[in-house]
């Protein structure tokens, strides 16, 4: 299997830098080689299970708000007048 | 009582606060120095919380001076710093949130705030809850109180180490795949992972949602189940919780012993928990203790979890898939790191402000995670390893038709050296072999001390069926009451 390490880094969203390709690609590969055990068991007819949650109880859907606005957006690292800042996009092509 | 509370247990403390005969701000104050002095040695703290624990065991002593009674009132608590307290920071043990300050109370740590329990301060971790000895935390590892050379285990290593060195009577960590059993067996102490649904994640920074579960860790079952009493419980704020009946874990688990109920307790000892990669001088531990639990009248059932095998792989797919899902809210603008490099667009700077702000393990279980949900990999890894979750689930379920529980190792080995599976982490992952079966199927599990192999604790694991959290602290209540050197901390 081909591992492309610069998709996988662009799917999630983290930057590479020097040294990080071979070192990423040598520890995902060992790792996906022993995930590989996985194809000798026969699960066609098993049904797969996603959650441990023996019920999911919805609550209904009222408003309601616990947290200030102003409390939450002072984790940002950059905001202004109560809003998110970020460089410059517009007018920025991307590729 | 004798005032050197590091040589009480939960007990003698409940009992010593109800009786006066010692205040819940002497025990915070107390158990806040010691803390202090010690965690130059064991650095199982990121941060202190003493203002508020100060606060609240004021609080306390004037509820206790009023009559009322609670299993936590008044018992000061360490809180893993993956778990909010309001306008106190929650780490994760990360760069990418070395500042952030929580906007409100998880729903646990509001439960302890309501019952009374003094919160000391914020525990160390593996970044992101990731990993089995502590050694990714962005704050340096945390040490084993029995040997400082060793790690504590992970992810909650501080919560456990602040534990066994008696620098908190108790606190609070998250298992994912084994992060309260594991250190809690590295580190001689206590420690369970209740049934999934049992406790709120709410609040809780989210590492693999369908596994993770808070759960408490203390010298003993009783202060366990006296947490999980406190903690348990429908949280309308989180869906998976589930609304079945909190029962008093704490009388339960007295009168599991008092009743003898370890009598005609069938115990499974599953084969393939006794097989290559165990310690020797560990299973020798571990069966000692097994046969101590028959000579009280427990019967030794052989049991097979066929797939027990697969869950290693089955696990690292499914909380890779999770995490990397679970971690894509940090990118750097609504709070976390921010890069102060220039950026070019948006995208460049959601990818040097994850580049920098997650340490490589992190960064490494993204992108794993990534590839297994990615287009074209999904149903070879994802799809196919929630089917053999089925199986797993299943073998569970067949072995409970033969056993009232489980009891195995819970770590192959006792606490290795800091270093000695760095780098390595394939390696690191087969420190959890035992345990990451348990959070697939949503079990409980605990773990007990049970003697030492090379001068270092050896935890035995017990598996009960769903929302049978009760057995798990009554057979371990049971052992702790006929042994209770097994529950001796240390002075590092």
């Amino acid at each position: 299997m081909s591992l492309n390490i610069d998709h996988l880094a662009k799917l999630a969203r983290l930057s590479l830098e020097a040294g990080d390709h071979e070192k990423v690609e040598k520890k995902i590969q060992s790792i996906l080689e022993h995930f590989n055990q996985l194809s000798q068991v026969e699960t066609s007819h098993v049904a797969p299970f996603f959650h441990a949650s023996p019920e999911m109880e919805l609550r209904e859907d009222t408003p309601e708000s616990p947290v200030p606005v102003e409390e939450l957006m002072r984790n940002a690292p950059d905001a202004f007048e109560g809003c998110f800042r970020i460089p410059k996009v517009v007018g920025e092509i991307e590729s | 009582m004798n005032k050197n509370f590091s040589e009480a247990s939960f007990e003698e403390l409940r009992v010593a606060l109800d009786e006066k005969q010692v205040s819940s701000v002497e025990l915070t104050e107390y158990f806040l120095g010691r803390s202090k002095k010690l965690n130059e040695k064991i650095n199982a703290y990121i941060s202190f919380t003493e203002e508020l624990a100060m606060a609240q065991a004021r609080e306390a002593d004037l509820r206790l001076a009023k009559g009322e009674r609670n299993p936590v009132l008044g018992m000061p608590i360490a809180v893993k710093d993956l778990i909010l307290v309001k306008d106190h920071t929650c780490t994760a043990a990360s760069k990418m949130l070395a500042n952030f300050k929580a906007p409100y109370d998880a729903t646990v740590v509001a439960k302890l705030k309501q019952a009374g329990a003094p919160i000391l301060g914020k525990t160390n971790l593996d970044e992101f809850a990731m990993g089995s000895s502590n050694e990714t935390s962005a704050f340096g590892a945390s040490k084993n109180p029995w040997d400082l050379t060793r790690v504590p285990g992970g992810s909650s290593g501080g919560s456990a180490a602040a534990v066994a060195a008696r620098c908190a009577p108790l606190s609070l960590g998250t298992d994912t795949g084994g992060s309260i059993r594991q250190p809690a067996s590295l580190c001689g102490i206590t420690g369970i992972k209740p049934t999934y649904g049992r406790v709120s994640r709410y609040g809780v920074v989210a590492f693999a949602s369908s596994l993770d579960q808070v759960g408490p860790m203390c010298s003993d079952a009783l202060g366990s189940a006296a947490v999980l009493e406190a903690i348990s419980g429908k949280d309308m704020h989180d869906a998976t919780s589930a609304s079945a009946k909190v029962p008093s874990f704490v009388q339960l688990a007295k009168d599991f012993q008092s009743q003898n109920k370890l009598k005609g307790l069938r115990v499974g000892i599953p084969r393939e928990f006794f097989e290559a990669g165990l310690d020797k001088e560990v299973e020798k531990t571990i069966r000692e203790s097994l046969s101590f639990l028959k000579s009280q009248g427990a019967e030794l059932v052989d049991i097979e979890l066929p797939h027990t095998k697969y869950s290693l792989a089955t696990y690292y797919i499914v909380c890779t898939s999770e995490a990397s899902s679970n971690l894509a809210r940090y990118d750097g603008i609504h709070y976390g790191h921010r890069t102060q490099k220039k950026t070019m667009n948006l995208d460049e700077l959601y990818s040097l402000n994850r580049r920098e702000g997650f340490g490589e393990e992190v960064r490494l279980r993204i992108m794993l995670g990534t590839f297994c949900l990615s287009s074209g990999y999904y149903d070879a890894y994802y799809r196919k390893a929630s089917q053999i979750r089925t199986l797993l689930r299943e073998d569970f379920k067949k072995a409970f038709e033969k056993c009232d529980v489980i009891a195995g190792p819970t770590s192959p080995t006792t606490a290795f050296k800091l270093g000695e599976k760095a780098g390595n982490p394939l390696q690191m992952y087969l420190s959890d072999v035992y345990t990451l079966s348990t959070n697939l199927a949503g079990i409980p599990g605990l773990s007990f001390n049970v003697g030492f192999a090379n001068n270092l604790p050896v935890g035995l694991q017990l598996l009960g069926p769903w929302w049978r959290d009760d057995l798990l602290l009554g057979v371990a209540h049971s052992y702790q009451t006929q042994m209770p050197s097994s529950v001796k901390g240390v002075t590092p």
